[in-house]
């Protein structure tokens, strides 16, 4: 019952003058199916594999409170004449978030479940994700990982430009140990500084991560990041992204064209990467993409050279293709040679 | 203080027109025109809900969006159908800033990325929220009157200052009567026309005159167009600055 009044009384808090947020309740689905073909006869994925991913989005959002679940079903197998493996279904989303008069007239949101959560920055490699186990990637540049934890977090705007956030993970999910975390952020009006973020995580492991990450404009967009576990001297991790997004003005046409450069060097692992790739807007449907990729240690390099193209085909439903001859990966990250693959996707 | 919407478009061809007073008028005439269309479409704060269509070779996609905007420009549109529903956009100073709700990710444009097309649109999210140096792009002059559709209108032809400009000349036709732009053809510097804007279906609020319809016709890619049709439109609401964060943004 109390949790009943607890949940009538946030959505009908509206502080604003105009209902900016009109109460929403909607459903979205849709189905990603990919096919693909390993060329390696040396590669265990050598051959043809298939999946299909059909999701299901149920979603709340008013001027108080807002709420995601998603769950995806995955089928996906080897050779299309075997049976495959049975479907397994995982639970992408599911969360709510509430809003409370909070400090400084300002509001304080308050996050629970299995949210999605960005403290980082980068459009290839990132850094500041310090509640995630391991580094986030964004593969595909540009387009931002989406990974959830389950996880309690509060964020209060301090005004003048100044967040912070709290997050507490119990151990559920990806997360093994119980962790604890807080985030700064500053945002500048500044032409070139544009964001500051200070993260801390501590796990009841006794691990911990800090990392400080900026976002700078010098004619490129620039994301510079510094992470470390403490676990050593050499435990220092060095994020930097270039990015810019042109123009390609003629009479008669006006084309997206975005160029990116991003590299990580973990000293730690002795291990440094580089990655690059242009990506170009065909017209309104198509764009087009090359990317580079290499990564070098002490022991061993490897390098990957990939093309591809995505197209929307009608409202709501588009089509990939992607080509990737790469060497020297661990499987089954980017299997040796050459692999094609080609997707389908709906959403409606 | 008063500000003009620049978040619809429709800026193309009419925004920023109090910005261009500071042009040195060539004629009493076409300053009086644009003195009073400035007039007739200002307000100090917009809330507008609208859904656009856009056409191409290989059919329609559509969305509906509202947008907000208070009296510094500062812009925030919410995609609220279609397939990029959920996404919002908002505009501060000279940043874009997008989010993107899968990923809890704010990300920021800027540079000549603001020109690309919003959503597959045949517009950019500059021509979405406005551009505060839009007054010193363009020179103008008022060329005489035309009937148009049957409204009698002021034609008057506007030229860029800079090469840079992707649209050297616009010539725009404005109603005599209500003084509301009717019909904005954009055009090369070598005088090749590239789109046609046409207003219509215009809602008189409070004073207050504003396109209810706006088709963008683009004359190079065949068959492809535009088209936003105005559900609601609000001004002089009082809304609230935090509205205009990155902290709504990632609600």
């Amino acid at each position: 019952m109390v949790m009943f009044l607890l949940l009538l009384s946030l959505l009908v808090f509206d502080s604003g003058t105009v209902p900016v947020h009109a109460s929403d309740l909607s459903f979205k689905g849709g189905a990603d199916m990919v096919g693909s073909y390993v060329f390696d006869d040396s590669s265990p994925l050598h051959g043809a594999h298939y999946s299909a991913a059909p999701y299901l989005q149920v979603s709340y959002s008013s001027s108080a409170l807002k709420a995601d679940f998603r769950g995806t079903y995955t089928i996906q197998g080897v050779d299309a004449a075997s049976s495959g493996d049975p479907g397994v279904f995982s639970l992408d989303k599911a969360y709510f978030k509430f809003r409370f008069p909070g400090l400084l007239g300002k509001r304080l949101t308050v996050t629970a479940g299995l949210a999605p959560i960005s403290w980082g920055l980068g459009y290839y490699y990132r850094a500041g994700d310090v509640l995630f186990e391991d580094p986030i990637i964004n593969t595909d540049a540009g387009t931002y990982a989406e990974r959830q934890l389950w996880l309690v977090s509060i964020n209060q705007p301090l005004g003048a430009g100044f967040n912070i956030d709290f997050a507490f993970l119990p151990a559920l999910g990806e997360t093994t140990n119980e962790k604890f975390g807080i985030l700064l952020r500053k945002d500048f009006s500044a032409t070139t500084l544009k964001e500051m973020k200070a993260a801390y995580a501590y796990a009841l492991d006794g691990t911990h991560k800090a990392a400080i990450v900026a976002d700078l404009f010098l004619y490129f967009d620039i994301t510079l990041g510094v992470e470390s576990s403490f676990s050593s001297s050499s435990d220092v991790r060095i994020v930097a992204n270039a990015m810019k997004q042109f123009s390609l003005e003629s009479e008669t046409h006006s084309c997206p064209l975005t160029v990116f450069a991003s590299s990580q060097l973990d000293f730690f692992a002795a291990c440094y990467s580089v990655a690059g790739g242009v990506s170009f807007g065909v017209n309104d449907r198509l764009t087009v993409s090359a990317n580079g990729l290499g990564r070098f240690s002490d022991s061993s390099e490897a390098w990957g050279l990939g093309v591809g193209g995505e197209m929307v085909l009608v409202d709501g439903v588009s089509a990939s293709f992607a080509g990737l001859y790469a060497d020297g990966f661990p499987d089954p990250i980017y299997p040796d040679g050459l692999s094609l693959a080609v997707g389908l996707t709906v959403a409606f | 203080m008063m500000k003009r919407l620049a978040a619809f478009l429709l800026m193309i061809g009419m925004f920023p027109m109090s910005s261009l007073f500071a042009v040195a008028a060539p004629s009493i005439d076409a300053r009086y025109i644009i003195d009073a269309m400035d007039a007739a479409m200002e307000y100090d704060d917009a809330a507008i809900e609208a859904k656009m269509v856009n056409t191409d070779r290989l059919g329609s996609t559509s969305l509906t969006f509202d947008t907000f905007q208070n009296g510094s420009g500062d812009t925030l549109l919410v995609v609220t159908a279609g397939p990029d529903k959920g996404q919002k956009i908002l505009r501060l100073d000279d940043d874009i800033y997008l989010y993107y709700p899968d990923a809890d990710e704010i990300v920021r444009l800027s540079g000549s990325s603001l020109k690309n097309s919003f959503l597959g649109s045949d517009f950019s999210y500059e021509d979405l929220t406005g551009d505060d140096d839009y007054d010193e792009r363009y020179s103008y002059t008022l060329d005489g009157e035309e009937m148009l559709d049957g409204i009698s209108c002021y034609k008057m032809t506007f030229t860029a200052k800079k090469l840079s400009e992707t649209y050297q000349v616009q010539e725009m036709w404005i109603d005599s009567e209500r003084f509301v732009p009717i019909h904005v053809r954009l055009s090369s510097k070598s005088g090749r026309s590239l789109k046609d804007i046409l207003y219509s279906d215009y809602i008189h609020d409070g004073g207050i005159f504003f396109p209810g319809r706006l088709e963008v016709v683009n004359l190079v890619k065949k068959g492809s167009s535009s088209v936003m049709t105005v559900s609601s439109a609000r001004f002089n609401v009082g809304l609230d600055d935090d509205l205009f964060s990155k902290e709504e943004l990632a609600w």
